[in-house]
């Protein structure tokens, strides 16, 4: 306790510089801290807003008992958001609770909406259409995932839903889980892991960084106080008492800078993650393991960055030579990398590893190593390359750069182990995306759409075709069947496409014999020919025209189109070509689906269905194959590891301009010396650039390899189609040039013109 | 004592002041130094020795008054002539040493050749010589932490000579050594620079330091006296 106080009383009776150096460690410390709190704070935000929605889900039974009130959920896509619409008809008997959100339950012709869709119906008039009735009020908090949501609950009669096969008895509200979670469960691990990858490791970089800042300085003025005849766990103590107090400072901070970012945030929102400040506000636990936490670490690095001056005062004194590194360090990255390469290993053969049962965690053991390892190998690399290049050069300013990291690889490894870490991890980052888009890549490189013709008018029609990402449209249309028949033949009923060769060109895979203006059998050998469809045989069509019921008999001509189909397609099923220009002009068919096809990546759907919903609002589209609810997950997903990827690359740069400036700091007096004999300013600079430039660029070369080599074991453990990522080599390269440019401009200004000669007079 | 090449005006001040905000450190000194000659200044800590010494040198810019060196206004420099003048025609001996712990003995005496653009391997030699006068030769693939103080400071005294300047700034050389060690760095620092007709400007509080010099100053809340040859 004694030590401590005097640790105190040494921080606080230190001078300005002192004090700069206590609030800088504070404030860097705030930042992990913050940073932190956001990353333990993401669960819980998704916990909230699946809470919430298991807690609103209908629970009912298919049986429709009389006089119950009966309940019909419907969810479709508006635009390329989820808009759910719960009817509900009251009864006399059952359930009468109202779901979270509401006081009661809607009557007939009562509508409660969300605040979002609330705002969203004064900008689309047209969208009221889907929501028969009159808005009597709106959902409360309670009763929504986020305040982005699209829900709304629409009071009915029985008669109007107790015909849908999907509607129910309703019974309660409330599951203890959500039907849709906002990140699927099983991938909520792989995220978890790919955010402290992305976020922890950089921020116990950083924050070591911090409570270890003019590390120099500090220990000269532990080594005196040793020398005075403090003890060796004193020293140790009283160096400790000033990292725990700017920790623990740094931890209060951090937690008001989360809580002024979750106030912000959570109004601003993420693109596809909205939450209530509530959702995100700090748990017991995350403020126990900020408070407790950090300066825990804080403690365990002061004590041992003070241990040499504690054992060794004099040498600290006379600014001793620092050993070498040790070159186990190595031995964990050698470790780590021989388990991944023996997974990619196995990726080139017939039998990949797994990463289930106990290949699990020797897979996430060998990451863990290679990154850690990493790190542990840096000051020893740095130090080999340092010393070579010392000796041979003929050059002064590599010269002078390169004895600095010979002497003080330690220095250099926390100056620039925050990038080289980002780097590694933003390679892993690719993995774990990679492995979500497989999950959720259509095998088909076209995405269909099908919407009614009825819902869209003859303009919307053409405004659709233009929605930028669509690459053609068409119409299909169903054959007329007599629903009165009964007779003992079974009644062929077929689809017709009606496009030209070049729309039918852009819908399947591959067409061979079209010829335009020509009626055309189309024949896919892949599929099973009824047999009532066949050469020579007729059938009805059947359309309005000016208020008037016509009909078309097309009859199958011999001529026929071979082609193949993606998986799914709106065209697929297709078995007759009409050109368009066999249609009389103004006609709308009775049963027909106006489809669009476009590129199948997410972000193209994304915007297409967006584009969709802004033309005709209130039209059921139907994106084939499409879960609109599994698009919005992974959009939630790719933010949070945008998140990750932000706060890792704000925590590697800041970790980066902590340690560099306080290194310039530090060294201010020989830089003084050595201007003060004539050297140039520019000389000064290239040696400032030099010597942390070239560790960098032998770091993020060695991230790189390693981090592809981390990537494909993971894409191998996790048995996707895709083991070997080289398309994302170029973009993590060009991030690492652009590191490694940045780190050059950032390390410039630190060499000032003027020469302030008390540097030199005071020790 | 070794012997005066030259006594021709290399070093003069003329009316200088120097302040520090509204707090002055040296009030209208007049000094003349010539080619060779050694000329101490001693003063009690604070009267504004060394303030007058980084004046002389081009570190600190007068505030009245002028600078000159070889005839030239050192306040009419820009920062790439003073830079050139620091490097060629200057050398510094700081109390400290302040050699750059990460260099060899001898990276750090022949730095001020290599500024210069001397390459490597004559600028070792020429440093390796130097060292060898000072009695140093055996130690020039160690570190300076692997040295003792005085031996340290010889270092500086060699990376201050070794590139022939014209004047070496010396700001309390031997004040952080005891009597012993620093009656013989200051005896082998003067005979070196003698010999080289380098001119000497020794800033010291140590009455038996500044006897050494041909000619002598006080300094008294930023005056400056002259006290006559030694």
């Amino acid at each position: 306790m004694r030590e401590f106080l005097l640790g105190l009383r040494l921080l606080f009776g230190a001078g300005r510089g002192n004090r700069i150096r206590f609030f800088l460690m504070a404030a860097g410390g705030s930042l992990g801290v913050c940073c932190l709190a956001l990353v333990l704070t993401i669960p819980a935000i998704l916990d909230a807003h699946d809470g919430r929605a298991a807690a609103r889900e209908p629970k009912a039974t298919s049986h429709l008992q009389a006089n119950a009130t009966l309940v019909l959920e419907r969810t479709d896509p508006h635009g390329s958001t989820p808009f759910t619409r719960v009817f509900i008809a009251k009864g006399s008997k059952g359930a009468q609770m109202p779901p979270p959100g509401l006081s009661e339950l809607p009557g007939p012709g009562e509508v409660f909406v969300s605040p979002r869709l609330h705002d969203l119906l004064r900008s689309e008039p047209p969208l009221k259409g889907l929501l028969p009735g009159l808005e009597k009020g709106l959902i409360g908090k309670s009763g929504l995932t986020d305040p982005d949501e699209l829900y709304a609950y629409v009071g009915t009669t029985r008669g109007k839903i107790a015909d849908d096969s999907d509607t129910g008895t309703l019974k309660s509200f409330g599951y203890s889980y959500a039907p849709t979670p906002a990140v699927d469960p099983s991938t909520l691990t792989n995220l978890r892991f790919a955010l402290a990858t992305l976020v922890l490791l950089p921020l116990a970089v950083f924050l070591s960084v911090c409570a270890r800042l003019s590390a120099a300085t500090r220990n000269r003025r532990l080594a005196s106080l040793r020398l005075l005849g403090l003890s060796t766990k004193g020293t140790q103590r009283v160096n400790a008492a000033e990292t725990v107090v700017a920790a623990l400072l740094g931890a209060v901070l951090g937690l008001g800078e989360y809580w002024v970012l979750n106030q912000v945030m959570s109004r601003t929102g993420l693109p596809a993650l909205r939450w209530y400040p509530a959702d995100g506000a700090l748990s017991w636990s995350t403020v126990a393991v900020c408070l407790i936490g950090s300066p825990a670490l804080a403690w365990f690095v002061g004590r041992a960055s003070a241990r040499s001056a504690a054992a060794n005062p004099l040498a600290v004194r006379r600014t001793a030579v620092p050993k070498p590194p040790k070159v186990w360090g190595a031995l964990v990255l050698i470790t780590g990398l021989g388990i991944v390469t023996g997974f990619c290993a196995t990726g080139l053969t017939s039998h990949p590893l797994s990463d289930t049962g106990p290949f699990g965690v020797l897979l996430m053991a060998g990451l863990l190593f290679t990154g850690v390892g990493l790190v542990l190998t840096l000051p020893w690399l740095s130090y080999l390359l340092a010393r070579k290049v010392a000796r041979t050069t003929q050059s002064l300013t590599l010269s002078l750069a390169m004895r600095r990291n010979e002497v003080e690889p330690g220095s250099t490894m926390r100056v620039v182990t925050g990038l080289v870490l980002l780097v590694f991890a933003a390679s892993l980052a690719q993995g774990v995306l990679i492995e979500f888009e497989e999950v959720s890549r259509p095998s088909s490189p076209t995405q269909d759409y099908s919407i009614s013709l009825s819902a869209v008018t003859g303009r919307q029609q053409r405004e659709l075709a233009e929605v930028p990402g669509v690459h053609a449209h068409a119409l299909t249309m169903d054959s007329w069947v007599d629903p009165n028949h009964d007779g003992p033949d079974f009644q062929t009923q077929v689809t017709a496409l009606v496009a030209t060769c070049t729309q039918l060109a852009e819908f399947v895979r591959h067409s061979e014999g079209c010829v335009d203006g020509k009626v055309l059998r189309l024949v896919n050998p892949n599929s099973s020919a009824d047999p009532g469809v066949h050469v020579g045989a007729s059938f009805p069509y059947r359309f309005r025209q000016d208020g008037h019921r016509r009909t078309l008999n097309i009859t199958l001509p011999s001529a026929k189109v071979t082609y193949s189909a993606y998986d799914p397609s709106a065209a697929g099923t297709a078995e007759v070509l009409i050109p368009p220009s066999a249609l009389p002009a103004s006609i709308r068919p009775d049963s027909a689906q106006y489809i669009l096809t476009s590129g199948s990546d997410r972000h193209v759907v994304r915007k297409v269905l967006d584009g969709i919903g802004a033309v005709a609002p209130t039209a059921a589209v139907d994106p084939i194959g499409v879960n609109v609810d599994s698009l919005q997950q992974i959009a939630v997903i790719e933010t949070l590891l945008v998140l990750g990827m932000i706060m890792g690359m704000v925590i590697g740069v800041a970790a980066f301009l902590v340690s560099v400036t306080d290194r310039a700091v530090e060294r201010r007096p020989q830089v003084t010396a050595i201007t003060l004999i004539g050297a140039r300013a520019r000389t000064l600079r290239v040696v400032q650039s030099t010597q942390v430039v070239l560790p960098l660029a032998i770091g993020l070369t060695l991230a790189l390899v390693t981090g592809k080599l981390a990537e494909s074991s993971y894409l191998i453990g996790g048995g996707g189609a895709i083991f070997w990522d080289f398309s994302g080599i170029p973009v993590l390269a060009c991030a690492a040039l652009g590191v490694v440019a940045v780190a050059t401009i950032g390390t410039l200004p630190l060499v000032g013109r003027r020469i302030d000669p008390e540097l030199i007079r005071r020790d | 004592m070794g012997e005066v090449i030259t006594t021709s005006e290399i070093l003069s001040a003329t009316g200088v002041d120097l302040s520090y905000g509204n707090q002055p450190a040296v009030r209208g000194a007049h000094l003349s130094i010539a080619r060779g000659e050694v000329a101490a200044i001693t003063g009690q800590s604070g009267s504004g020795k060394s303030s007058l010494l980084y004046c002389l040198a081009g570190v600190l810019p007068a505030t009245r008054g002028q600078v000159r060196f070889e005839g030239r206004v050192l306040a009419d420099l820009d920062d790439e002539e003073m830079s050139t003048l620091r490097r060629e025609r200057f050398g510094f001996v700081f109390q400290y040493g302040e050699l750059l712990p990460e260099l060899t003995i001898e990276e750090n005496a022949a730095l001020p050749l290599r500024l210069a653009g001397q390459r490597k391997k004559p600028a070792l030699a020429a440093a390796g010589t130097v060292l060898d006068r000072l009695g140093l030769g055996e130690l020039r693939e160690r570190r300076p932490s692997q040295v003792s103080g005085g031996q340290s400071q010889r270092v500086a005294v060699a990376r201050a000579l070794v590139h022939r300047p014209a004047v070496v700034f010396a700001d309390e050389p031997t004040g952080s050594l005891d009597s012993a060690n620093a009656s013989t760095v200051l005896e082998e620092f003067l005979d070196l620079a003698r010999s080289q007709g380098t001119a000497v400007v020794l800033v010291t509080h140590d009455q038996a330091v500044a006897a050494q010099a041909d000619t002598r100053y006080t300094m008294a809340d930023g005056v400056l006296t002259p006290r006559g040859a030694a």
